[in-house]
């Protein structure tokens, strides 16, 4: 399908059809009238109800899938390689090192800054040492970015694994920190969540600027030097602002894999490779896909709630698995 | 809940008979293995807190010559020499301190570690095993006729079930209150709790309480959404977390919306005491039925 206004308003649809499956689904099954009684009810006479608390949730999970969304883009369009995903510069590793942390090191320091800091502040910093390293080492294509954030990713791993070890014991709970890992959506609410929808869309806006850089990188890096670009400038922004938006879902979301790898995918066969429609309609269907999911993870076996990166992971890997065989056979 | 016969098997547990043959020392561990010493052992190692703290409890601190884990109490265990923690256990530590005995819990890091080069090496292992609360009594109650304290730790299980007795009775004509108990927090997305089968599950029960997650058939976490429809009377919140009060965790995000958050009943407890598995239990319980109950104890 041609890119344009028909596609988005049909990502838009799709968008709120995801954010009205997950707000339905969870422990009680509620259908979407009495969803919009409650939200009238909140507004006219505001008092405690679970209802606004799963709508919230389930607003702050699209927010998060809709920045898997745009980091999946950059990333893969960065790397130029249809597989990559958002957390291939140590996110994942250095998010993870951060939670880590604020769960296992109940410190006055730690909890004041409380998790979705150290969550951020993990991913974002190992990107950024990746980067770092990259530039002190004059390392100016993909493949090598790669092999560094590779090598940083097992530093932190192994940093995490020594920590979880070493500051394990009866008082703190390794399940917690298990389930974090797992995906674990932090529920931001009122001020918080409009927050983080604001730096969402900003970020959408922000990525639109490196679009046609990097439609302009698919033709390869010699191809791109020769009309002008300093490829590895542009790859810096790039992963940079790809990483920042990867922080922010590893924040709020733990790390959820998958999502940023299937989710561009799947646009592209929708809406073609030119990375601004692939940028925002990734956007908006990764965030309908994930608040869907997460009513999913709610409403399976209540009232447990099953980790959120399990469920995307028996999606994703599939669907992974699938790309693989097809881009091979 | 709990059965009569499953809460006295603790109990009957004592009956294993000592010394199979003339000379010999011979006991059960929580497996089932029969381990045959030639005498009662005098150099024992204890690995990890719950382990440590029964054969302490038990009289048995005097034949200790190592441990492993963290050593939370007693004091005296405090300083002895340790065979490893967390990070890892070492078989040669063990070896060099010539253990008659070597005393661990089945699900922990130090069996998996251990078990295999301890019996290469001929070095007889003591292996606990707990779930609910009658598992802890039972393992304590083996572990007397093991260290040749038979009767005290007879005397330690027979108290740890009288006071769970007088709590019933103390608690008797109090309503049995639904009770949340939070044993871990990622963030404020996912809260994981205990269900039936586990020690603190029981622990609930016997401080005048009725856990709202004990018939749990999926992951042992729940969200804010969860414990709302469960409609609990009572919260109670297990951290080590110096900064958590009732009044931060009623401030949670969306918390507002619990019946127990707003009408302030919310608890925090200390986790590294509530969930040791081991002698210090019937003091937990009790901890656990002054929060649950408080006015019952008021006077």
């Amino acid at each position: 399908m041609k890119p344009g206004v028909g596609s988005i308003v049909i990502a838009v649809c799709l968008a709120i059809a995801g954010v009205l499956t997950g707000a339905s689904l969870g422990v009680d099954f509620v259908t979407p009238a009495q969803l919009f009684g409650a939200l009238v009810d909140s507004i006219t006479q505001p008092q405690p109800d679970i209802i606004s608390w799963r709508l919230q949730r389930v607003v702050g999970a699209f927010f998060v899938g809709f920045c898997l969304g745009i980091a999946g883009v950059i990333f893969q369009g960065a790397f130029r390689n249809p597989l990559a995903e958002p957390f291939l510069l140590g996110s994942a590793a250095g998010g993870s090192l951060g939670a880590a942390l604020a769960i296992l090191l109940p410190t006055a320091a730690v909890s004041s800054v409380g998790l979705p800091v150290m969550a951020f502040l993990g991913a974002w910093g190992a990107t950024l040492t990746v980067l770092g390293i990259s530039r002190f080492a004059k390392i100016d294509d993909a493949a090598g970015m790669l092999l560094v954030g590779i090598a940083v990713a097992a530093l932190l791993g192994a940093t995490r694994s020594m920590t979880t070890l070493v500051l394990s014991d009866e008082t703190v709970s390794l399940q917690a920190m298990l389930s974090w890992t797992l995906g674990s959506l932090q529920t931001p609410m009122g001020a918080t969540l409009a927050l983080f929808g604001v730096l969402s869309f900003a970020l959408l806006a922000v990525s639109m600027f490196l679009a046609k850089g990097l439609d302009i990188l698919g033709f390869g890096e010699p191809t791109a030097q020769t009309m002008g670009m300093d490829v590895a400038r542009f790859l810096g922004v790039a992963l940079t602002i790809g990483a920042l938006t990867t922080g922010l879902a590893v924040a709020w979301g733990g790390v959820l894999g998958f999502v940023g790898l299937v989710v561009p995918h799947m646009v592209r066969w929708w809406v073609g490779e030119r990375h601004g429609p692939l940028l925002v309609h990734s956007a908006l269907i990764g965030g309908g896909l994930l608040a869907a999911l997460d009513g999913v993870s709610r409403a399976l076996i209540p009232p447990s709630e099953i980790p959120l990166g399990l469920i995307t992971a028996f999606m994703g890997a599939p669907f992974f698995l699938l790309l693989i065989v097809r881009r091979y056979r | 809940m709990l059965t009569r016969r499953r809460f006295l098997s603790g109990s009957a547990a004592l009956a294993v008979s000592c010394g199979s043959s003339a000379n010999a020392f011979a006991f059960e561990d929580a497996l089932g293995n029969e381990i045959v010493l030639p005498n009662l052992p005098r150099r024992v190692i204890t690995i990890n807190s719950a382990m440590i703290e029964s054969v302490f409890a038990i009289g048995a601190g005097q034949q200790v010559v190592g441990v492993g884990g963290k050593v939370m109490h007693p004091p005296e265990a405090f300083g002895l020499p340790s065979v490893g923690g967390a990070v890892g256990y070492s078989a040669e530590a063990v070896l060099a301190l010539k253990p008659e005995l070597v005393v661990m819990a089945v699900s922990t890091s130090a069996a998996a570690q251990l078990t295999r080069p301890m019996k290469a090496m001929n070095v007889p292992v003591f292996l606990a095993s707990y779930s609910d609360f009658p598992s802890i009594l039972r393992y304590i109650g083996l572990l007397g006729p093991a260290l040749g304290r038979s009767q005290q730790a007879e005397q330690l299980v027979q108290n740890m079930q009288a006071q769970t007795v007088q709590l019933r009775q103390r608690l008797q004509d109090r309503p049995r209150l639904r009770v949340f108990l939070e044993t871990g927090a990622a963030g404020n997305a996912a809260f994981q709790t205990v269900r039936r089968g586990h020690y603190a599950n029981d622990s609930i029960y016997f401080a005048g309480g009725e856990n709202v997650f004990s018939d749990l058939r999926g992951p042992k976490q729940v969200t804010v959404e969860g414990i709302a429809a469960a409609d609990p009377d009572k919260i109670v919140v297990l951290t080590s977390d110096p900064n958590w009060t009732s009044q931060t965790i009623a401030q949670r995000p969306g918390w507002h919306v619990l019946r127990a958050v707003r009408e302030g009943n919310v608890v925090v407890l200390p986790r590294s005491f509530m969930l040791v598995p081991g002698p210090r239990q019937a003091k937990a319980i009790s901890i656990l039925a002054h929060a649950i109950h408080p006015e019952a104890f008021a006077q």
